[in-house]
């Protein structure tokens, strides 16, 4: 499984000079501050100093690259958190808790809270990636649409842990996002529900939808209010609270772990990524949580749940380019651009043959994982001061900055005008407590859903013995059982308890 | 057959015109959405997934009608908070300057549209100091524009900042 002497060689590498260091901490700086811009996405980021990497050498330019992958990973916590804003759907997630906890005052606790999820979690993922990168590649290239149909349906179960203060309210909000997924042109061609308008047939632009049903709506909330936080004794920055929310990680050692294995195996499937990673292993943590209820309210297992799944699934895309060459996201078909431009091509070849570069490129992850704790804790330190800005001033400021970021996605008036239509309906569905998360996660998963459900009846030719060839798959379906099934019980137990009392 | 307690269906409504405008504007698009998916094509890869969630959110969504026109009755969780005549003129104001905002930014041009949102929202939220308004305007539309202008590669069209 471990290639010593590669190990050893890939050690004296990065032991030899400094050379590839030095691009750390200024990718580890730009990834936060990008990661933290709405709109900016971490593609765009890495995208954009691409270029750049032209003149280095090759394992620099890649290490500088991942360093921006490392810290906008993490970067894009610090607005879900402190502004309800879901700089890439990879964030989602972690509003549901990090948002609420930030409002009661505990934005320190969150921000330490989610910083040592993800320092954890992808350093976990790299450094199994160390011993798994064959093993996981294999699993990976076998998965097929009906395996992918499972992974997305166990994702639409985080619908039932969104439903709020009433299920069926919650139920029509993940209906309705699941429809507005599904607009647009599907895999089949067939074309609908885009009303003639020439932007739709791509279906709805995802990330000003999501701003506008999270950020933009609550921002029309907070109109009477003075502060985000409204006691003065709550907006105080405090490191030694942050510190314990990094160590509060420990205090949950199985929902980090358990958000860290779904993020390695979900974020390896080329496709799926930190999207539904997050999603799903927050879904597991609120199931399996002694006070379920309390999760949306301001549950610090809500914010590691979902940090530690989308920052190990970093570990996961890097396992599928560098064993497949298969880009699993945007970033990582980055990464594979500039091995183009230095020559060098991902996949098992690359892996047979320069298994020094490949241990380099992991080990160099595990210290830039472990640089992200200081580089990182001193960004959410100076990031939390926004808690201290008078919302008046705040309010217009990341309204702007939701509008510009939604431009920025594809430089057309689509984005803004999506942010701003999706602004109004999530604060009226919030008004009338129909839950504008689960409309995201409806509206995230839906078309993945469509998608795979017609690839499954396409290979099948209808049939559904199909579902017997493919081990995989009823794998899946027999956890997502599984699952549903220990939900109920839990319920009913809960339920008769209370009838006792 | 129990008999039907009159008493109880003759009570007087309490309609949520609000809510019920919700109910009945998500019905609408999704009747429209059946419609149009029927339209393009009755091929099952048109609509194996589609059809049969639009049928489940209607139904839904006639369930949910009896909460809009008994609202009084309903759980205080159920029941949206109050809001002011104030606080909705506020929030409605917000709505409309945002609106205008993004319609102005291809219309007049990035820089314009911001300073005047900037200014419209903090009137709005109760700046009344008019330096204050002009000055934090004029910074935010700079340092925003010239930001993003650094990082985006797509064109914005201003009319002072190009």
């Amino acid at each position: 499984m471990l290639d010593l002497v590669a190990l050893n060689a890939a050690l004296s590498i990065l032991m030899g000079g400094l050379d590839a260091w030095f691009w750390v901490i200024p990718g580890l700086v730009i990834g936060l501050v990008f990661g933290a811009l709405p709109g900016i996405s971490i593609t765009m980021a890495m995208a954009l100093f691409l270029p750049m990497t032209l003149y280095m050498e090759f394992l620099p330019a890649i290490i500088f690259l991942t360093s921006i992958f490392t810290g906008a990973g993490f970067g894009g916590s610090v607005p879900a958190i402190l502004m309800n804003i879901p700089g890439t759907s990879s964030a989602v997630a972690t509003t549901f808790d990090g948002y609420p906890m930030a409002r009661k005052g505990l934005h320190n606790e969150a921000l330490g809270a989610a910083l040592g999820a993800s320092v954890t979690g992808a350093l976990v993922s790299y450094i199994a990636l160390m011993f798994l990168i064959v093993p996981l590649a294999n699993i990976v290239i076998k998965m097929g649409p009906l395996e992918m149909l499972g992974v997305v349906s166990w994702g639409m179960l985080m619908l039932g842990s969104l439903t709020g203060v009433s299920m069926l309210r919650g139920m029509i909000a993940g209906f309705f996002g699941v429809l507005i997924g599904t607009v647009g042109m599907n895999t089949a061609g067939y074309l609908r529900g885009t009303a003639g308008i020439n932007e739709l047939l791509d279906g709805v632009p995802k990330v000003p939808v999501l701003m506008g049903l999270l950020a933009a709506s609550a921002l029309f909330s907070l109109v009477n209010a003075k502060f985000m936080i409204e006691s003065d004794d709550g907006r105080k920055l405090s490191a030694k609270r942050m510190l314990n929310g990094f160590l509060a990680v420990l205090d949950h050692k199985l929902c980090q772990f358990r958000g860290t294995a779904i993020g390695i195996l979900i974020g390896a499937t080329p496709g799926v990524g930190s999207s539904v990673s997050n999603l799903l292993s927050y879904s597991e943590a609120k199931r399996t949580s002694k006070d379920p209820d309390s999760f949306g309210q301001g549950n610090i297992e809500g914010v590691i749940a979902a940090e530690s799944a989308n920052s190990s699934s970093e570990g996961g895309s890097m396992a599928t380019m560098l064993a497949l060459g298969i880009p699993g996201g945007g970033a990582t078909a980055v990464l594979l651009a500039a091995f183009a431009m230095h020559d060098v091509v991902g996949g098992p070849n690359f892996i047979d043959k320069s298994k020094d570069v490949v241990y380099t490129i992991i080990l160099s992850n595990v210290g830039q994982c472990l640089l992200l704790f200081p580089v990182g804790f001193l960004f959410i330190y100076l990031a939390s001061s926004l808690v201290k800005v008078p919302l008046r001033y705040l309010i217009p400021v990341v309204l702007v900055a939701a509008a510009f970021g939604a431009y920025a996605i594809d430089g057309s008036a689509a984005g803004p005008v999506a942010l701003a239509i999706f602004a109004v309906i999530g604060w009226v569905l919030a008004r009338y407590k129909y839950p504008p998360a689960a409309v995201v996660v409806g509206m995230l998963l839906g078309g993945l859903l469509e998608n795979e459900a017609l690839k499954t009846m396409q290979i099948s030719s209808g049939r559904a013995d199909y579902v017997l060839e493919r081990p995989g798959a009823i794998g899946i379906f027999i956890l997502i059982v599984v699952s549903v099934s220990l939900t109920v019980r839990a319920k009913i137990k809960k339920a008769n308890a209370a009838n006792n009392a | 057959m129990p008999p039907i307690n009159i008493q109880r269906l003759a009570r007087p409504l309490s309609i949520d015109w609000g809510h019920l405008l919700t109910v009945m504007a998500m019905g609408a698009w999704a009747l429209w959405y059946l419609q149009d998916l029927r339209a393009a094509s009755l091929d099952l890869e048109n609509t194996l997934l589609v059809e049969p969630l639009i049928i489940a959110f209607l139904v839904m969504l006639l369930a949910v009608l009896p909460q809009c026109v008994r609202c009084s009755e309903l759980p205080k969780d159920l029941q949206p908070e109050p809001l002011t005549r104030s606080s909705f003129l506020k929030i409605f104001g917000l709505m409309l300057a945002f609106a205008a905002f993004v319609w102005g930014l291809f219309a007049v041009g990035f820089d314009i549209s911001v300073f005047v949102f900037c200014s419209i929202s903090l009137l709005i939220t109760g700046e009344r100091r008019w330096w204050i308004v002009l000055l934090f305007s004029a910074l935010t539309t700079v340092l925003i524009i010239k930001g993003y202008q650094l990082l985006v590669p797509f064109q914005m069209p201003n009319v002072f900042l190009k």
